[in-house]
């Protein structure tokens, strides 16, 4: 079933297209590549899908949501309770500690902490950082802070989980731990997952993608040497 | 917004070193120039209050005189005055003298007075027995008096004989009084009315009359205790008739008191520029934060602040240094307060200024008025830049990471 339809959306940034015509869509719990060299626009329509931005021209709807009727508050209630980001640099704010980084969606939407408390705590065992909890980001290292910002990007069971270059400042070997851990969670919190990437070896791990060049669609492919996706964990 | 996200978005923002530096900077610029306002308020009506205060305990609430001179009161005035319910009113002679010691001179205002009535009239112990003098402290220490010294007083004598030479008499110094306004220090000394009417051959006529009311008002009070006096006045007006005059107690001070009122008013509006200076600090600080703090501010964005999330930051953020600013501008004044009480190079001319200390006197509405104009400044020239700022992308902290 489809869960994102982008139809015919154009971004301009002065005078330079980043989108052109763009259309494409997203079912519900798939996972996804975006592919393309820097400067196709590939970060730009995740962001355009994670309303960050708003298309000059065309539509994007989410789950029936069309974003661009939305205004500034729905916006931020979109942003905050359907769409988890992992950024490639992390950004988490090294004036509190982890945990109160992984509770600032949850606190800036206004939700029960609790929960959201004890949710972290077990993934953040399960991801093996619950030492780093009470730890500020500059004490922990690369890979600590990654896994810590993928259990916040999941604090609120986001819909759809974004990701801009998770693994750029990895090694080869992180870099396809990175991107198992994240089918993996995908599947389990039942969330659509989107991963922005120009490495090949990552993409291959998809078996949707979508290729970009000059702001276009160059293919949406299903690769059929691709590893196939790893199986929903049981309940 | 709730409180954590508030204090996230807080510690963000001043969690560098450099930033930390900048907003204690403005914080304590901001808090000095409100504690500016407030102590300059605060000496002019310390000054006024000072001034009143002093007046008060030397004069009584009213007093009256005679246009001819001196007089006695008949039995029909005293009974209309008895029936007026001062408190307590006391007669007095008033005359001009010069205190001499060891050849020195100096002019004083010589005043005879009942001491018992007179001391309950001011408050202070001013009881002279037979052959001794009551002076202010500041003329023992012009003419270097103390307690026991001897002092000879030279009046001209009475209307009574034309014989023109002055009257010496001599004096023992019985103490020395504070009165609180310069001039009267300086120049006053009291003896007992009997000796200074026999003194003058006035008999038992006097030239001055001082009462004070009944009405229990403190000395802070002085609007309402004011118009209570005003009134009395009209009153004993009427019953004294065109002969007398009828003065309140500021009486002689009144034009000073009432430029001292206008001008505090011209420099508190003039002491506004400095406040407006450094709230232009503050919209350097924010705007230095929104730049500095970008990559930041599009987390909180990206995880769900609205825009008028942030908007609601930054205004609590404002709130927040203008109720730090407000509260250490207090300490501030008070520090201010202690030091012009004590230190000795911040007492005043007295001779130019009446009084020789000054002390700051606020009360509740100068600190409201203040605090509440600081924050009408603070929110106009902010809330432009807060505007503009909102404008800008969500996606410009996240374009500068990559600039």
């Amino acid at each position: 079933m489809s869960l994102v339809n982008v139809n015919n959306v154009s971004k301009k940034y002065g005078n330079q297209f980043a989108l052109k015509n763009l259309s494409l869509e997203l079912e519900e719990k798939g996972q996804y590549a975006i592919l393309g060299a820097s400067g196709s626009g590939k970060s730009t329509l995740l962001y355009l899908l994670g309303g960050l931005d708003k298309p000059d021209q065309g539509e994007i709807e989410v789950d029936g949501l069309s974003l661009s009727k939305l205004d500034d508050q729905e916006m931020a209630d979109y942003r905050n309770t359907k769409i988890g980001f992992i950024f490639q640099f992390h950004f988490l704010l090294p004036s509190i500690n982890c945990m109160k980084n992984i509770l600032l969606p949850a606190e800036i939407g206004g939700h029960k902490v609790g929960p959201v408390k004890k949710q972290a705590l077990e993934l953040a065992d399960y991801l093996g950082i619950s030492q780093c909890l009470k730890k500020f980001p500059y004490e922990l290292s690369g890979g600590e802070q990654q896994r810590v910002n993928i259990v916040r990007a999941l604090s609120l069971k986001p819909q759809i989980l974004l990701c801009d270059e998770p693994t750029g400042n990895l090694d080869s070997e992180n870099s396809q731990k990175v991107t198992l851990l994240l089918q993996k969670l995908s599947l389990e919190f039942q969330s659509t997952l989107a991963v922005v990437t120009h490495d090949p070896s990552v993409a291959q791990r998809f078996q949707q993608k979508f290729v970009l060049k000059d702001g276009q669609l160059l293919e949406a492919q299903r690769a059929p040497d691709a590893a196939p996706p790893p199986p929903a964990p049981e309940n | 917004m709730r409180g954590g996200v508030f204090s996230s978005f807080s510690k963000t923002l001043i969690w560098d070193r450099a930033n930390f530096k900048f907003a204690l900077g403005v914080w304590l610029g901001l808090s000095f120039s409100i504690a500016v306002i407030l102590s300059t308020i605060g000496i002019m009506d310390g000054f006024v209050s000072s001034m009143k205060k002093g007046l008060r305990h030397s004069n009584g609430d009213l007093y009256f005189y005679s246009r001819s001179g001196f007089f006695t009161l008949d039995t029909d005035t005293l009974k209309a005055l008895e029936g007026l319910d001062f408190k307590v009113m006391t007669e007095s002679i008033e005359s001009q003298a010069f205190l001499v010691v060891e050849g020195s001179s100096k002019g004083v205002a010589v005043k005879g007075v009942d001491g018992p009535s007179f001391s309950q009239l001011t408050g202070k112990n001013i009881n002279p027995e037979p052959g001794k003098i009551i002076i202010g402290d500041e003329l023992a220490r012009v003419m270097r008096l103390k307690k026991g010294d001897e002092v000879v007083l030279v009046l001209a004598k009475g209307n009574k004989s034309m014989e023109g030479l002055p009257l010496l008499k001599n004096f023992i110094v019985q103490g020395i009084v504070d009165h609180g306004i310069y001039q009267k220090d300086l120049r006053f000394a009291y003896l007992r009315r009997s000796e200074l009417a026999q003194m003058l051959g006035v008999e038992k006529k006097v030239n001055m009359v001082a009462m004070n009311l009944s009405e229990n008002i403190k000395d802070g009070n002085s609007d309402a205790f004011e118009s209570i006096i005003n009134d009395k006045r009209f009153i004993l007006e009427d019953i004294l008739g065109i002969d007398f005059r009828v003065k309140p107690f500021w009486y002689d001070f009144s034009s000073l008191i009432e430029a001292v009122e206008i001008e505090k008013f011209t420099i508190g509006l003039i002491l506004q520029i400095i406040v407006v200076i450094s709230i232009f600090n503050v919209l350097s600080f924010l705007t230095f934060l929104n730049e500095k703090k970008s990559r930041e501010i599009f987390l909180f964005q990206a995880l769900g602040l609205s825009s008028k999330g942030l908007r609601k930051s930054w205004l609590y953020l404002i709130l927040f240094l203008w109720i730090a600013s407000c509260s250490f501008s207090i300490i501030f004044v008070a520090i201010f307060n202690y030091l012009l009480a004590n230190l000795p190079f911040l007492s005043l001319p007295g001779d130019v200024y009446h009084l020789a200390r000054l002390s700051l006197s606020l009360d509740v509405s100068d600190f409201i008025l203040v605090f509440m104009s600081v924050l009408v400044w603070l929110l106009i020239i902010v809330s432009f830049s807060l505007y503009r700022m909102n404008k800008r992308s969500i996606l410009y902290g996240l374009r500068k990471e990559f600039s």
